[in-house]
């Protein structure tokens, strides 16, 4: 019972350090359960969006092959032992057309609708459609990461190319497709009347129209009692058959989680990171806290002991007053999600097209939570050792002893701006209570550094992000679709710009030793900008590859590898070690040689599609030339501008400003309470000095300024560590995040602004909280100050 | 005609006390002359401190008025209330109260420093006093009261003699009008009472105006002119020649009386 009477009292008369931990540990709880439940939610529900829909092991979209031939592959996939089943469906691939010079990829796969087991979204685009009605003819279903890489809208034309003019279809209504409809990925699906495809692929058939290709779908479903990984099972399947040869896209189920769930990723692995910071924060400012009250109440500490509370007893009360706090800020952070949850839901479904689900995973989040409260407690009775010193005599004689002893930063007080100096002798003087403002600034400013300049890392729209996607530098990427116009084009541009650089590239998937790998082809590859290590692949016989490429099949520079297209296989050797984030860093490069030796061709196929690229003299207007050229040649031609490759590059360096601005906000309330708690102490232990001050001439006014400065000082300190931080590990922690999206290796300068702005909002918000908190300054008068004592 | 340099008329104050008020001075009408050493004394609990604090300003007062030299200050500002204080009053508290982070010398200098700039510093002609010269004074006032070698040391690396001699130099680095010493011997030794009421004197006798509060005879003894305050009103007043040495013992008999007949 005297545990509890002493626990009350303690709280009431602390119950600002009481509710500011417990804000504290709210915020943590509330970003922690978000992130969560957001991150295991939309895993879950992936994989049962892709259960629910039937997609199998791997997916395999083939172009149509002899008939012959196509069976043949087909019963070969059947016979391999750890297949289950295969499922056939015929679809065509094609291109939709966007009015939007700024849109290029937009490749998509046309399937009857009932293929696969797609969800229907309702009109909100969060619930699904229960009764969702068949489409009609001229109407298609398409992904809902439509609206936001489009801003379609139902009701809205998509226009699919054709030979025989735009087809232009309405869109019914938006659909889940858990396999690529993340507005990440490149390849969408539309759905579409079976008899509309059939006219569709017949006309491919029949080649009357070159823009479409029939192909055929494999859903295949790996053995359940087989033990092999996704990797194994695809590489065998595929020494064995061939089969991903033939394919326009090949993708496993586990990598199509990972395509599509880049974007939470990246948003819950910052997340996480900038949570455990705020944990580590909040264990900084109990730790100060506990310090300063053991040391303030050093007195009503000895008393207790001297009328009978053992050190246990007191510890016991001091710990559950701590994680009173916490136990209470954590816990009601669980509910408290439930809306944050909601409103990122809201913003996530859009962009990685698959409902993620609200509910949260209450026994995790809660396990979460006790592994926090275990390490305060852990932490807090660590803290507590310092109770051994309280001695009831010394206690009740004198109290602790308030000394202070000179510092060697110390500096003379002089009389031209005497506030500042006065400030400065303050907090020299206050030493460790001002050590923790230091370092939650300085960690704050750490962190909003390296977020300032991952924004930065990702640009404006995104466009620094998709760079790292590319394996060359261009300013115009078009492909002709008339090649009597190549030259009308070229000289259009000239009018307004310089070409300076002139060369093709293309894209196919290839088999790298077994294992099919996205390539990039260019008949100029001295123009592969990323080179890590080693050369580009300068002679046909050389292949440049990526770190993850080298580290997942254990190459090296000068290794020997073979790369096979269908029947064709040849030889290559690693020149060099390249960046391209491209299908998560899994991708190659070769030279245009080398595709010709490996195909054992003189020039490349009509039917493959090679982009003309253009570098243009700086500082051209690229945006004004593409739409110029698009505006003059209409369908004769596709162009693209930089950065316009990657179609979540813009959703993912909004995601990135979004987690920016969201650390600027919590930063900003906990240096709230921090100034809020060391204040309160500051102002206990100072009331007698700020008595003083006033007795001899000081206003309230002065006095409340040098308070600030004291903070303002303290935060410039803290900012500078921030800074020396910020500088030494702003690369190491861009580069880990971006390693989750296949980048190894990124090139940046920290901007003189990404380090002035969050040094400018710690030191103007330590300023004015220390300002406003100071107020009660105004209402001690001398007298009172000087006759408490 | 000797002048006043503070005075009150009908000074008030009281303080809420369970629901009801309890009036800590009443209606106290009062000068103080210059260069007189005036001792106020009275039982515990009279009033004295709040009456020498509402005299500086330093706290509030309920009714009535207070001037310096013939001017009302109880309507200043902060602000100028601050500068008044800075410039004019000298204020020496029964502990040193010396700002625990400065050096004995910083101390006393921080207010020379501050009394500049103001309307007050201006009539003293020190609105544009160089701070070398506050540094100089500073280290004239240490050398005066025997703590030099202390200067640059914290409050608590000195005796508690030393630091009340400090805080009489930072009282009258500004060069003020009076020195208000509330118990400003309370809290010391005999060795030290007597060096500080020493001090005391010999700032008098340069004609600084000193008013001091305390209830200890031997003191007061070096007084001219002492009041004395019962339940918040002045009730007594008796002068004395000043003070020399050898009369100590004679001054603190006469005050004695004085107090028996005041039923002390």
């Amino acid at each position: 019972m005297e545990i509890v009477t002493v626990l009350r009292a303690n709280i009431r008369y602390q119950k600002g350090s009481f509710f500011s931990i417990l804000i504290l540990m709210l915020m943590v709880s509330v970003s922690l359960t978000s992130v969560l439940t957001v991150s295991i939610n939309s895993e879950k529900s992936e994989w049962e969006a892709l259960e629910r829909a039937g997609f199998g092991t791997l997916l395999a979209a083939l172009y149509d092959q002899e008939p012959d031939k196509m069976e043949h592959l087909i019963q070969d996939t059947k016979a391999n032992k750890h297949v289950e089943k295969v499922e056939q469906t015929q679809v065509v691939y094609g291109n939709v057309e966007q009015s939007d010079a700024k849109e290029s990829v937009n490749k998509v796969i046309l399937e009857s609708e009932g293929t696969f087991d797609f969800q229907i979204y309702d009109v909100t685009g969060t619930g699904y459609e229960k009764q969702p009605q068949k489409l009609k003819q001229k109407e298609v279903a398409v992904p809902i990461s439509y609206t936001t890489l489009y801003d379609y809208k139902i009701g809205d034309k998509v226009k699919i190319k054709s030979q025989r003019g735009q087809l232009e279809y309405t869109i019914k209504y938006f659909f889940e497709d858990p396999f690529m409809g993340s507005s990440t990925m490149g390849v969408k699906t539309i759905l579409m009347q079976q008899e509309e495809l059939n006219t569709l692929r017949e006309q491919a058939k029949q080649g009357e129209n070159t823009e479409l290709t029939a192909g055929t779908l494999l859903n295949i479903f790996q053995n359940q009692n087989s033990k092999q990984s996704y990797m194994e099972f695809s590489r065998e399947l595929n020494l064995e058959t061939g089969i991903l040869g033939y394919t326009w896209v090949g993708m496993g189920t586990t990598q199509a989680v990972g395509y599509m769930l880049i974007l939470t990723n990246i948003f819950s692995g910052i997340l996480l990171l900038f949570i455990i910071l705020l944990l580590f924060i909040t264990l900084i400012i109990m730790s100060h806290n506990i310090s300063s009250s053991m040391e303030m109440e050093y007195v009503n500490l000895g008393i207790l002991k001297a009328v009978g509370f053992t050190q246990g007893k007191l510890r016991w009360i001091l710990t559950l007053q701590y994680l009173l706090g916490s136990a209470v800020g954590a816990l009601l952070g669980i509910p408290l999600s439930i809306p944050v949850v909601n409103l990122i839901n809201r913003i996530v479904i859009p962009v990685i097209g698959i409902r993620i689900s609200g509910r949260m995973p209450l026994n995790i989040c809660l396990i979460a939570e006790f592994i926090i409260l275990a390490i305060i407690l852990l932490f807090v009775n660590l803290k507590l050792r310092g109770l051994r010193k309280v001695t009831p005599v010394r206690a009740i004689c004198q109290g602790r002893e308030s000394v202070y002893f000179s510092n060697p930063l110390e500096l003379p007080i002089k009389n031209r701006g005497l506030s500042f100096w006065l400030a400065f002798r303050q907090m020299t003087a206050g030493g460790k209570q001002y050590v923790v403002a230091g370092i939650v600034t300085a960690l704050l400013v750490f962190f909003l550094i390296v977020m300032g300049n991952a924004s930065a890392v990702m640009g404006e729209d995104g466009e620094g992000f998709a760079q790292m996607f590319e394996v060359t530098e261009q300013d115009l990427e078009i492909y002709y679709n008339d090649p009597d116009i190549r030259q009308k084009a070229e000289h259009k541009i000239e009018e307004f710009a310089k070409i300076e650089r002139k060369f093709e590239l293309f894209g196919m998937y290839l088999l790298l030793d077994g294992c099919r790998c996205y390539c990039r082809i260019t008949d100029n590859p001295e123009e592969y900008y990323m080179i890590l290590e080693g050369r580009t692949c300068r002679y046909d016989n050389e292949i440049l590859i990526t770190e993850f490429v080298a580290k997942d099949l254990g190459l090296d520079i000068g290794d020997t590898v073979e790369v096979s297209f269908q029947e064709d296989r040849a030889e290559f050797l690693v020149s060099g070690i390249y960046q391209s984030a491209s299908d998560m860093g899994i991708n190659f490069a070769l030279s245009q040689k080398g595709y010709l030796r490996l195909r054992k061709l003189n020039e490349l196929p009509e039917e493959l599609a090679v982009a003309q690229m253009y570098g243009l003299a700086k500082g051209d207007d690229t945006e004004r030339i593409a739409e110029m050229l698009n505006q003059e040649y209409g369908e004769k031609i596709q162009v693209s501008i930089t950065g316009e490759g990657y179609p979540g590059a813009a959703s993912s360096a909004a995601a990135v400003r979004a987690i920016t601005a969201l650390a600027y906000v919590l930063a900003i309330i906990f240096v709230l309470i921090v100034i809020f708690l060391v204040c309160s102490k500051v102002f206990a232990k100072e009331q007698q000095d700020y008595g003083i001050y006033k007795a001899i001439g000081f206003t309230s006014r002065q006095l409340r300024l040098q308070f600030a400065l004291r903070f303002l000082l303290v935060s410039v300190v803290g900012s500078l560590i921030g800074i020396i931080f910020g500088i030494c590990l702003n690369h190491f922690c861009i580069t880990s995040v971006l390693s989750l999206v296949g980048v190894s290796h990124v090139e940046m300068e920290i901007t003189l602004l990404s380090i002035i702005f969050p040094v400018f909002v710690m030191a103007f918000s330590f300023f004015l909280f220390s300002w406003i908190l100071s107020i009660r300054m105004k209402k001690v008068e001398p007298r009172i100050l000087i006759a408490e004592n | 005609m000797r002048e006043i340099i503070l005075s009150s008329k009908n000074l008030c104050k009281s303080f809420a006390n369970n629901g009801g008020q309890n009036h800590v001075l009443d209606h106290v009408t009062l000068e103080i002359y210059e260069k007189d050493f005036t001792v106020i004394m009275g039982a515990s609990g009279s009033g004295k401190s709040t009456l020498l604090y509402c005299l500086s300003g330093m706290d509030s007062i309920t009714s009535g008025a207070v001037y310096y030299r013939q001017q009302e200050f109880s309507h200043y500002s902060e602000r100028e209330m601050a500068a008044l204080r800075a410039v004019e009053f000298g204020f020496v508290f029964q502990q040193s109260h010396l700002v625990s982070h400065l050096t004995l010398m910083e101390n006393i200098v921080v207010p020379g420093y501050l009394g500049r700039g103001s309307k007050f510093a201006s009539g003293k002609g020190k609105k544009k006093e160089k701070a070398e010269n506050v540094k100089l004074r500073a280290l004239e006032l240490l050398e005066l009261m025997n703590i030099a070698d202390a200067k640059d040391r914290l409050p608590s690396q000195v005796s508690g003699g030393e630091a009340q001699r400090a805080a009489i130099a930072r009282a009258v680095i500004s060069e003020p009008g009076i020195i208000l010493a509330d118990e400003p011997t309370g809290a010391l030794n005999r060795k030290n009472t007597e060096e500080v009421l020493n001090l005391l004197t010999k700032l008098n006798q340069q004609k600084l105006s000193v008013l001091m509060v305390t209830h200890d005879i031997h003191a007061a003894a070096r007084a001219d002119r002492l009041l004395y305050l019962d339940d918040g009103r002045i009730s007594g007043e008796m002068t004395m020649p000043k003070f020399e040495p050898q009369e100590a013992r004679n001054r603190e008999v006469q005050i004695n009386a004085w107090l028996s007949a005041m039923e002390w």
